[in-house]
């Protein structure tokens, strides 16, 4: 199969195309991406406006800003960076769907204890959460984290409406975590609602502004975003961040832990990697990985040998603990795994609607009222 | 006379005993290395409170997971509470036992006022016990027997004449409670002081942290906020968080009970009432 010249891409990750010299377009989007948001110093300009500005808005309130907060690395680096490197006042938002990482929680607990930040866990409906996992392995979709991916969004919008803040800062990085294709990760409230409509079991409950639960829709979104003017910052885009520094400033500073690998601040992580291995051949780290070889923090050999064997998050005990959490027998698993896969397309979405308005998002992202990372991954990522 | 007490506010995850005892091995050993005398751990901590699995991965008392903390107890030179779900022929309870700096089990409890919705799950208790120990005179009960509506069953711990009620627990709220609020209110220090200052005791909750995954209570979270109240009111309170465990350290003055037998009724008599609030 054809590797990326450059990175490790290849024509397993959808929407993957190759110039003359072998080089794949996730690297050419790397490299536009790259130039729209430098690093070094205008970077750091960049991010010291962005300081100023949340601080104004903070100015009489209890929090400046809402933090997104997981517990693994980005995250809680991001944190740091908030208040020891600007000064400023995060609230830190997590979204507990049930299947937390307890390494993560742990962290989290320590890190806001020490850097003196209020932690806000927005808690799901279990049986809601445990139904939108069920509805979306019935679906056959590789979005198996469909319900907490959309949920975290959600939590953040509603906790930042809820205490009259206008910017939510996370911790994604296209240069150290790449852009999911579409195909892979579709993330749409249209389309979660179709499939719990068509698989779920047990009622969703209403979108309420500061308790939105699983409704992210594009109105709501256009509600939090135009109505709520509130913006997200992706902070990472703009600092020269090395993920294998990171470690050690962490421990040294918040006594972190490493949960154990990417993404393994969420258990079902464990579940869904297995899953999207064997049954859609789908390898996230193709991505993950790429983004890193781009960005000069992994060398391509390493990713490559890598590759060649199976996530050391695919452990057997914690996959069993998921699947036996969502309620699943061995042979109901096997049922919903052998049925043939499908994408979002085979469902109602809101991708038609996306699509008549991919002006209007290019220059949301260029305005900054949505991630730079959102066009490219509806428009040029599948 | 003083007592260092640990309590052991952990993680409980639903059917998982394997990952839970390790985090109860975990906390005994901070509780040895931070110079406890006593470490008090949640109810059920092996399967969670009300999960299904009790009726798959419940065990014998004494049995393999009383092993484990026997174990411990002694590496660890410390006194253990912990609630475990036991196996006794057809029956399952929501048990607790309370072992010695050797291993040895020296109480063990059935819970006997059992919430409606797990009385399909758990059998009613049996029994009610105190111990005498270096550290006083011990009693154990588990969670809802310390409801206000059943203080009877403390009551009758405290007329034996229990210096430390040791109370596994789970408490649990709503999935949409703040923990920016108190999420309990009266509920447990209000019977917990009545039971403190009427029979003099020490009474100690120690709660888990976790999602409840399962069973009639599924989609409740347990936050935490352990509690520790003397006859002078409350001594300490565990923090307020539902994702991570934490050992709560805490000196507990052991107050000598001041009244036996029929001088307690009479007291309250006296009083007008049948519980010191």
């Amino acid at each position: 199969m054809t590797v990326c010249a450059r990175c490790v891409v290849d024509r397993s990750v959808p929407g993957a195309r190759f110039d003359a010299a072998g080089v794949c377009s996730y690297c050419h989007l790397h490299d536009e991406m790259d130039r729209a948001f430098p690093t070094g110093a205008a970077g750091r300009a960049r991010v010291a406006r962005m300081a100023e500005r949340v601080r104004r808005e903070g100015a009489g309130r209890p929090f400046d800003c809402v933090a997104g907060l997981s517990g693994g690395r980005d995250s809680t680096y991001t944190l740091w960076y908030l208040v020891r490197e600007l000064g400023l006042r995060p609230v830190a938002v997590h979204f507990n769907d049930g299947f937390g990482n307890p390494v993560a929680g742990e962290n989290m607990a320590r890190a806001c204890t020490r850097l003196g930040v209020e932690l806000r866990t927005v808690t799901s409906d279990w049986r809601e959460s445990k139904d939108l996992k069920r509805a979306f392995l019935a679906a056959s979709t590789p979005d198996l984290e469909e319900g907490t991916d959309l949920g975290i969004a959600a939590a953040l919008y509603g906790a930042a409406a809820g205490l009259g803040l206008r910017t939510i800062v996370f911790g994604q990085s296209f240069r150290t975590e790449g852009i999911c294709p579409l195909e892979w990760n579709f993330l749409d409230g249209r389309y979660l609602h179709a499939v719990h409509a068509r698989f779920g079991t047990v009622p969703l409950r209403p979108w309420r502004e500061a308790d939105p639960g699983f409704n992210l829709r594009l109105r709501h979104l256009a509600w939090y975003t135009l109505g709520r003017r509130i913006r997200t910052e992706p902070l990472l885009y703009h600092l020269d961040y090395v993920r294998a520094d990171t470690d050690a400033l962490l421990t040294r500073e918040l006594d972190w832990e490493n949960p154990g690998a990417h993404y393994f601040d969420d258990l079902y992580q464990a579940f869904m990697t297995w899953v999207l291995r064997t049954k859609f051949g789908c390898d996230r780290r193709r991505f993950n990985y790429g983004a890193l070889v781009r960005s000069g923090q992994m060398d391509r050999t390493e990713a490559l040998d890598r590759l060649a064997h199976p996530s050391v998050i695919e452990d057997e005990a914690v996959i069993t603990l998921c699947w036996r959490r969502l309620g699943l027998d061995a042979e109901e698993l096997a049922t919903l795994l052998a049925a043939p896969p499908r994408t979002f397309r085979d469902y109602p979405s809101s991708w038609p609607l996306l699509r008549a308005l991919q002006g209007p998002i290019w220059a949301a992202s260029r305005l900054g009222i949505v991630p730079g990372s959102t066009y490219a991954k509806y428009f040029r990522c599948g | 006379m003083t007592l260092r007490v640990g309590m052991g506010q952990m993680l409980v995850e639903g059917g998982e005993p394997d990952r839970n005892l390790g985090r109860a091995a975990r906390m005994i050993a901070e509780a040895g290395r931070r110079g406890c005398a006593l470490v008090l751990l949640p109810e059920c901590l092996d399967l969670g409170w009300t999960h299904p699995s009790a009726t798959r991965l419940a065990e014998p008392i004494p049995g393999p997971r009383v092993e484990v903390l026997r174990a411990l107890a002694a590496e660890h030179r410390v006194y253990v509470c912990a609630g475990l779900t036991e196996r006794a022929g057809a029956r399952i309870h929501n048990a607790a036992v309370l072992l010695d700096p050797s291993g040895d089990l020296l109480l063990h409890h059935r819970k006997i006022n059992v919430l409606a919705e797990a009385l399909d799950l758990y059998a009613v208790g049996d029994r009610l016990g105190v111990v005498d120990t270096p550290l006083g005179r011990i009693g154990l009960d588990i969670c809802s027997d310390n409801y206000r509506d059943a203080l009877e069953i403390g009551g009758v711990l405290g007329r034996m004449g229990a210096q430390i009620l040791l109370s596994p627990s789970s408490w649990t709220v709503d999935y949409d409670t703040p923990m920016h609020r108190d999420p309990y209110g009266e509920k447990w220090k209000g019977p917990y002081l009545a039971l403190a200052r009427t029979f003099g005791m020490v009474v100690l909750g120690t709660t888990a942290v976790g999602y409840l995954v399962g069973g009639p209570f599924e989609g409740r979270k347990m936050v935490g906020a352990s509690l520790a109240v003397g006859p002078e009111g409350v001594i300490a309170e565990g923090p307020r968080n539902e994702l991570a465990g934490e050992l709560v350290v805490v000196d507990v003055p052991v107050p000598v009970p001041n009244r036996r037998g029929t001088e307690i009724g009479r007291h309250l008599d006296g009083l007008g009432k049948r519980y010191l609030t």
